[in-house]
């Protein structure tokens, strides 16, 4: 993304609230215990081998990367019993939907503050060190998460509106279901 | 016989998820990845009895594969459960419009899932 736009402080603090609510909600659904690194606090992301990509646009627009090891991937592959072991393929697809459905909670509680935007289809990639960290810049927060001893890491981007700011305080929601929640119409 | 089931979704994860628990349910399952393969197979495939549909997916998404569906004469009483991560009201108020069955937001429990088939189309 060519734009800098700032993220005011206290709408970044927001997003940021947000985004980690969204990321624990999701890997404590998956069955992960769930706990924040303290920022500031230097961790090593060499083992992460997996990262799934999901972009986002409308009123803002970026994208989410959500990247770990394989090992925590495969414990949160969804399975029922008599199912077959995820293969490398698999997985990869599951790495994408993660990241598909992480980005659907960070957009719910978006439209709780007013605020929609159309997602894109998701992508994953198997590599090495997907989590090191680059210098950050305006409009990207970079969240660590402890998932039992291993680590995930996340990086929401996002390049606010041209004009005003992200979340206007007076704007309504906008209707949402839930995760889980079934209709029959 | 077994009624057949058409898993309409571009995360193979999600077909394999959903494909399992309505194979051991006693359910027939047969897969699309995305919209114009799903649009396909409904036009190709006999005797499907339902489909559960993703809604963001690549080439066609599943608001769009729906309406076509609806549109064609022998199959607009096919009936169509929307599975989804999006859970915005004025989504699902559309899907009901265009003649939905219902709508799930990701993810669900696979219980919860058969439950809705089994009430749909029955055992």
């Amino acid at each position: 993304m060519s734009e800098s736009r700032s993220l005011a402080h206290e709408q970044e603090d927001e997003v940021r609230r947000v985004v980690t609510e969204a990321c624990v909600d999701m890997l404590s659904a998956c069955g992960l215990p769930v706990g924040k690194i303290a920022a500031g606090r230097l961790v090593a992301l060499s083992e992460h081998d997996l990262a799934g990509f999901i972009g986002f646009t409308g009123r803002v627009r970026g994208s989410l990367i959500m990247a770990a090891s394989s090992r925590i991937f495969s414990a949160t592959f969804p399975t029922m019993p008599g199912s077959r072991q995820p293969t490398p393929d698999d997985l990869l697809d599951w790495v994408g939907e993660m990241a598909n459905q992480t980005l659907g909670r960070i957009k719910r509680r978006f439209c709780e503050r007013g605020l929609d935007f159309d997602t894109s289809t998701p992508t994953a990639v198997k590599g090495r060190h997907l989590g090191a960290r680059t210098p950050t810049r305006d409009g990207i927060i970079d969240l660590v998460l402890t998932a039992g001893d291993e680590l995930v890491s996340i990086c929401f981007e996002l390049v606010p509106p041209a004009t005003g700011p992200i979340f206007q305080g007076a704007v309504e929601a906008i209707p949402c279901s839930q995760e889980g929640d079934l209709v029959l119409f | 016989m077994s009624a057949k089931v058409l898993v309409v979704d571009d995360s193979r994860a999600i077909r394999q998820l959903v494909g399992t628990a309505l194979l051991q349910a006693g359910y027939e399952v047969i897969e699309a990845e995305d919209g114009q393969q799903g649009l396909s197979t409904i036009s190709t495939e006999r005797d499907i009895a339902m489909v559960i549909c993703d809604v963001n997916m690549p080439n066609m998404n599943g608001l769009e594969m729906l309406a076509a569906v609806k549109a064609q004469a022998n199959n607009s009483s096919l009936p169509v459960l929307m599975l989804t991560t999006e859970g915005k009201a004025d989504l699902i108020q559309q899907a009901k419009r265009c003649g939905a069955k219902g709508w799930i937001v990701k993810p669900f429990k696979p219980d919860q899932l058969v439950a809705a088939v089994r009430k749909i189309v029955g055992q």
